[in-house]
């Protein structure tokens, strides 16, 4: 009778460790793991399509710098993201420095304040510069 | 044999969740990086950002801007992969925010400007960590019991008291006023709902940062926590309290003051409802991602209260308070030593208090980590260490040394009579 319930206890252990470990084998409790969306900075583009867009990016922050009023100024930094997110990969990927140079830029462009975004689309036209001299397409 | 079946059951049971604290760790993998490696690059963007503050503070802008620059494009840039799936709102917001404190330092920003931004980047960071860990069944246990025990303890405290102060006017034959202690009761639930929303608005007004306020309210609970569960305060300001409020009631019974005698029923159980909605807003801020862990503690706590509650009430039953008391106590503990290390944490992340890394000691999950307040820093490790020794020096003095020299010194009392009822008098000698 007594090996009959140390063995229901040892059964009941199992199941319950057993259970405990189910719960938390959580395969992704933040619902990600299903999803593989490709990451901007995991596609690459050719050359030319790099030159092209780099180029519609610097006339984009000159069209941020020109605005004097700091929302109309946010409003027309969102368009920089539509060009930069399908060639940051490929300049990250052939130049790493001006990778992150390009980024800061984008982040004192989207400030709103004026003297931030000139600053940043003269430094971004000279990376754009440099990256297509390097990398004609 | 049953204790033998028990013990055997929980050793089964503690295993399994030792064992679920580690696979928190390493999730599935997403592209090339998986989460385990996503963790630990984050964990080095996070040293860069300390090391190119430290850097912009000590006037070395540039070495500063390198640090900054490469602890991105080394570390973070990695974590990108995994946390773009999990949540790319919050990995744009950090990659900006990488972005402006880089940008911030080439242009000349101030340093406090600078400081601002990183301590920013610090919680985005933490966020970004919570989204790579799995929470695993450690973290959620130690917050559901933590959760469970603030609840029921609290909760019995002010039924006891509430035992007391009806026992003491049915023996002085003022059974009739029992009604308005009870108004005064549920005043003070109202009052302790209340309590919640106001807290939140004042905290919203004042003008700290997220983590300045973080600290403070853990910091608010640690006291509270030591001041009732430290057995050598406890007890004497627990006898204190009591005498109190039998002096008020006696006097507002003599003077027949209802209106005094709802405010001691308000008094007795809103001080246990302060504090629980202090206790509470500590947790859930330290617990953010096991706020339904949280909930259910909570509930639980209350069931088993009600169950207490009534068999106290009705049926007047002998129960093991002291036991469950004194229990309670040690898990309370350990929650304010979890409560301190958090606490100090926040205000290390705020750049109010200065940290050593100790960079050989082992990280946990993150939600662990909160959970029980740990972070490799000398400061919040001796801190804890410091807190948890004066309980443990507590303890042995209270437990060990006292009785054994107050046995030595006097000889033995007649015992005294019996007080009013079993479950009260359990409690006035816990």
């Amino acid at each position: 009778m007594e090996r009959l319930r140390y063995l229901f206890a040892l059964g009941c252990a199992c199941a319950a460790s057993t259970s405990l470990i189910a719960c938390g084998d959580s395969k992704d409790e933040n619902g990600a793991a299903a999803t593989t969306t490709a990451a901007p900075e995991t596609v690459f583009a050719p050359d030319a399509k790099v030159a092209a867009g780099l180029k519609d990016l610097a006339q984009v922050a000159v069209a941020v710098s020109t605005q004097t009023d700091p929302t109309a100024s946010k409003k027309t930094a969102e368009g920089l993201e539509g060009h930069w997110a399908p060639v940051e990969g490929t300049v990250k990927r052939n130049e790493p420095d001006m990778y992150a140079t390009i980024e800061e830029d984008l982040s004192l462009l989207e400030s709103g304040d004026a003297a931030k975004t000139k600053t940043g689309a003269a430094e971004i036209g000279r990376t754009v510069h440099a990256y297509i001299a390097k990398h004609p397409g | 044999m049953t204790r033998r079946l028990l013990s055997l059951l929980l050793l089964t049971i503690g295993v399994a969740v030792l064992a679920q604290a580690t696979p928190a760790l390493a999730v599935t993998g997403q592209g090339s990086v998986s989460r385990d490696t996503a963790i630990k690059q984050l964990r080095a963007a996070s040293v860069s950002i300390d090391q190119s503050l430290a850097l912009m503070k000590a006037g070395r802008r540039e070495q500063a801007f390198e640090i900054s620059k490469s602890g991105y494009l080394k570390h973070f840039e990695l974590v990108e992969i995994p946390l773009r799936a999990a949540n790319a709102g919050l990995t744009l917001k950090a990659e900006e925010k990488f972005a402006e404190i880089r940008a911030g330092m080439r242009t000349g920003a101030s340093t406090s400007d600078v400081r601002a931004s990183v301590i920013e980047l610090r919680g985005l960071v933490t966020d970004a960590e919570r989204q790579l860990t799995s929470k695993g069944i450690a973290a959620p246990s130690v917050v559901f019991g933590q959760s469970f025990i603030i609840m029921l303890r609290e909760g019995l405290e002010a039924v006891l008291l509430l035992a007391i102060l009806f026992g003491y006017l049915e023996s002085t034959k003022n059974g009739q006023y029992r009604k308005h202690i009870l108004c005064g009761v549920g005043a003070a639930a109202v009052a302790t709902v209340a309590s919640i929303f106001l807290i939140d608005q004042l905290f919203s007004v004042l003008p700290f940062g997220r983590e300045v306020l973080e600290a403070i309210t853990a910091l608010l609970a640690v006291v509270v926590l030591f001041y009732v569960s430290f057995w050598l305060i406890a007890r004497l300001e627990q006898r204190r309290w009591l005498e109190f409020l039998k002096a008020r009631i006696w006097t507002a019974v003599s003077a027949g003051s209802a209106v005094s005698l709802v405010l001691i029923g308000f008094t007795s159980v809103y001080r246990e409802g302060f504090e629980s909605v202090l206790f509470y807003q500590a947790l859930n801020t330290f617990g953010q991602g096991l706020g339904i862990w949280i909930a259910a503690g909570a509930a639980a706590g209350a069931a088993v209260l009600a169950v207490l509650a009534t068999l106290i009430f009705k049926y007047g039953r002998k129960l093991p308070i002291k036991v469950f008391l004194t229990t309670a106590v040690c898990f309370v503990m350990a929650t304010s030593v979890a409560f301190l290390g958090n606490a100090i944490s926040a205000l290390q992340v705020a750049d109010v208090l200065s940290f050593t890394r100790l960079d050989s000691w082992p990280h946990l999950p993150i939600f662990l980590a909160q959970a029980t307040g740990y972070s490799p820093t000398q400061e919040t490790v001796i801190a804890q260490a410091l807190l948890a020794a004066v309980y443990i020096g507590g303890a042995i003095w209270v437990f060990g040394i006292r009785p054994l020299r107050q046995r030595s010194a006097t000889p033995a009392k007649p015992a005294k009579a019996a007080a009013p009822t079993p479950a009260t008098a359990e409690m006035k000698s816990s």
